[in-house]
C-alpha cells in the first residue's frame, strides 16, 4: 500500500498538499448499475415466483436454474468490485515538490508517473457538460515545458480550486528555486 | 414420436462449467485484491472494501451452495426420459407435430 507519509522517492522536506480522486459520481454510477442489475434479478424472482418454485423443484432444470442465478449474482458482484477497484486506484497526489499520477486502466494495465513542479508551465481546468457544471467536477490539465508530458486529473471535484492550488504551489516552488 | 438416443450423463457434469466460472471468479478476485493491497492508499477505505467484497462473495456462495446441495447430482442429465419429462413439457412442445418424414396414411414399420 502507498502511505502518504512514505511516498515513493520522497524528498526530505516534501509534504503532501492534495490527494485527489474522481468525483463521487463515479462510484455512485457503479453502485447504480450494480443495483439496477440486482433489481432486474429481484424483479424476475418476485414476478415469476410460482413458476420459479416449480422450476427449482425439478431434478435437472432446478440445479440448472440455481447455477444460472448463482453465476448472475456473483458475476454482477465481481463486475461491481472490478469497476470499484478501477476507480479507487486512480489517484493524483500533489506535494510541494511534484505531482504523482497513479492510474489503473482495466485489470491488467497500470500507469504511474510523476513530474516536478518546476517543469509545470500551464494548468487548465475544464468543466464540460450540464451534470459536471451542476455538481462542480471536471478535468485539470497540467502542461509541462516538454510538450509530450501532459497530466490530466480526470473528473476531480472543484477543478477550479485545484487549479488555483497547483498554480500557487508552482509559484511557491519557483520562489524557493530563486532563493536557492 | 421422436426417440432420443439413450445417452446417460450424470447431472454432476454441470458442475464442470460452474467450476470453470468459479475459477475465473477467483482469478479476477485475486488480481483485484493484489492491486488493492499493492497500489491503493493506506487507509480504512481499503480494508472496508475488502470486508464488503468478501462479505458479499461469502453470502452469494453460501446461498448457492445451500440451494445446490439439496439436489441429487446422480440423476442422469441427458437421457430420453429426462428430456421428455423435463424440457419438452416445460416448453409445451408436441414432438408428434414434427414427425413429418412418414406420411400419416403409411403404417409404422418396426
Amino acid at each position: 500500500m502507498i502511505r502518504l507519509d512514505q511516498l515513493p522517492n520522497q524528498r526530505p522536506n516534501e509534504k503532501v498538499r492534495l490527494v485527489l480522486r474522481r468525483c463521487w459520481v463515479t462510484p455512485f454510477e457503479i453502485l447504480f448499475y450494480v443495483g439496477l442489475l440486482y433489481a432486474v434479478l429481484a424483479a424476475g424472482v418476485i414476478g415469476f415466483f410460482p413458476q420459479l418454485t416449480v422450476l427449482l423443484g425439478r431434478p435437472v432444470l432446478g440445479p440448472l436454474t440455481t447455477m444460472g442465478l448463482s453465476v448472475y449474482a456473483l458475476g454482477v458482484w465481481l463486475f461491481g468490485f472490478t469497476e470499484f477497484v478501477d476507480y479507487y486506484l486512480d489517484v493524483w497526489i500533489v506535494t510541494n515538490e511534484r505531482v504523482l499520477s497513479v492510474e489503473q486502466k482495466g485489470l491488467f494495465t497500470r500507469v504511474a508517473s510523476e513530474l516536478h513542479l518546476s517543469t509545470v508551465q500551464d494548468v487548465t481546468s475544464e468543466v464540460k457538460g450540464m451534470l459536471r457544471t451542476v455538481l462542480n467536477y471536471g478535468d485539470v490539465h497540467i502542461q509541462t515545458a516538454a510538450e509530450r508530458i501532459r497530466f490530466i486529473f480526470k473528473g476531480v471535484p472543484h477543478p477550479e480550486r485545484v487549479r488555483e492550488q497547483i498554480v500557487a504551489l508552482v509559484e511557491e516552488n519557483r520562489q524557493k528555486q530563486v532563493e536557492k | 414420436m421422436t426417440e432420443f438416443p439413450s445417452i446417460s450423463l450424470p447431472l454432476a457434469f454441470l458442475l464442470i462449467p460452474y467450476g470453470f466460472f468459479l475459477f475465473g471468479y477467483a482469478f479476477y478476485t485475486l488480481f483485484n485484491l493484489y492491486h488493492l493491497s499493492r497500489y491503493s492508499l493506506y487507509g480504512i477505505g481499503t480494508y472496508f472494501s475488502y470486508v464488503l467484497f468478501f462479505g458479499g462473495t461469502l453470502l452469494f456462495l453460501s446461498g448457492s451452495a445451500a440451494l445446490l446441495l439439496r439436489y441429487d447430482w446422480t440423476v442422469p442429465l441427458i437421457d430420453s426420459e429426462t428430456i421428455q419429462e423435463e424440457v419438452f413439457p416445460f416448453f409445451h412442445f408436441d414432438l408428434k407435430f414434427y414427425d413429418t418424414a412418414r406420411p400419416a396414411s403409411q403404417p409404422k414399420t418396426e
